[in-house]
């Protein structure tokens, strides 16, 4: 999971272009919205576009990203939950 | 009504002209001019990061023009600009990516007036906006339409000219106010031109 936490890190700073972060300044439990990484609407399509390409991940319920997008945790949480289904 | 030319910024390629003075900017490849005069303001501003390469450089020169002046009213602030390549850039950009993964945050650069949108984020500007794309560079049509802009309800107008190529950048940038420093230069076609031409000096 820690392996998977800091490559998720890795990603979301390359794919949203927060080129004034490093994997270091991300909390595991920090929000990515709002009061936290101040991410909006359209890095969230990024994010979902994320799981898609790199862990062929799709999220059925547009309602659960809320949760699944809520830190690096739950996305690390939500993609080993997703892979051990299969 | 008089109106002047209260500063200006234009850009093209590694040279720039801002009020007057002139400076190059070295050592820089086509593609990090923008970061690079990001760099040298020592702005901080991390959506910056997030942009199209038109939308960066628009940024970049209105925080060149818009320093120092105490703007009057946000509320009643223009912007007009215009090119003639729209943002066909970004487009390209974004349809190469869509080959192997589409990017929404690239896709909401794919419309040309989106810098417009990115200026008034950053400064706060509440007024009317004109984006044209034109055949080419036409002193007489920004005048005119500052001037339409200016007459109807606007205290100040951004406005210029923002062509950007992956290799060629193009811009000027000015700001028109009413007439409050008879040293300023006279917002007319002729130095509209002439701050166009720079480029040949």
């Amino acid at each position: 999971m820690e392996i998977l936490k800091a490559k998720l890190k890795s990603q979301v700073i390359q794919v949203l272009n927060l080129k004034h972060l490093a994997v270091e300044d991300i909390d595991d439990n920090q929000p990515l919205f709002g009061e936290g990484l101040g991410l909006d609407s359209i890095d969230a399509l990024e994010l979902v576009v994320l799981l898609q390409k790199e862990y062929n991940i799709t999220i059925p319920n547009a309602g659960e990203g809320i949760k699944i997008f809520g830190s690096i945790q739950s996305m690390a949480e939500y993609i080993t939950q997703q892979k051990n289904k299969v | 009504m008089g109106y002047q030319i209260s500063s200006y910024c234009r850009i093209y390629n590694s040279k720039l002209w801002l009020n007057g003075k002139q400076s190059l900017i070295s050592n820089v490849e086509p593609e990090r001019l923008a970061d690079k005069l990001f760099e040298e303001l020592e702005l901080f501003y991390p959506k910056f990061y997030k942009m199209d390469k038109i939308s960066k450089l628009g940024l970049v020169a209105s925080e060149m023009v818009l320093k120092g002046h105490n703007l009057p009213s946000l509320d009643s602030m223009a912007m007009i600009l215009s090119n003639c390549s729209s943002c066909d850039i970004t487009d390209q950009h974004y349809w190469e990516l869509s080959k192997n993964r589409p990017s929404p945050s690239v896709f909401v650069y794919t419309l040309p007036n989106i810098v417009i949108g990115e200026i008034c984020i950053r400064h706060n500007i509440r007024g009317e906006t004109l984006f044209f794309i034109t055949p080419d560079f036409s002193a007489t049509h920004l005048h005119n339409q500052v001037i339409m802009m200016m007459n109807y309800s606007s205290v100040a107008c951004l406005a210029g000219w923002i062509e950007v190529q992956s290799e060629n950048v193009d811009i000027l940038l000015y700001l028109v106010s009413e007439v409050n420093n008879e040293k300023r230069l006279a917002h007319s076609k002729k130095n509209i031109q002439k701050l166009y031409e720079l480029w040949k000096s």
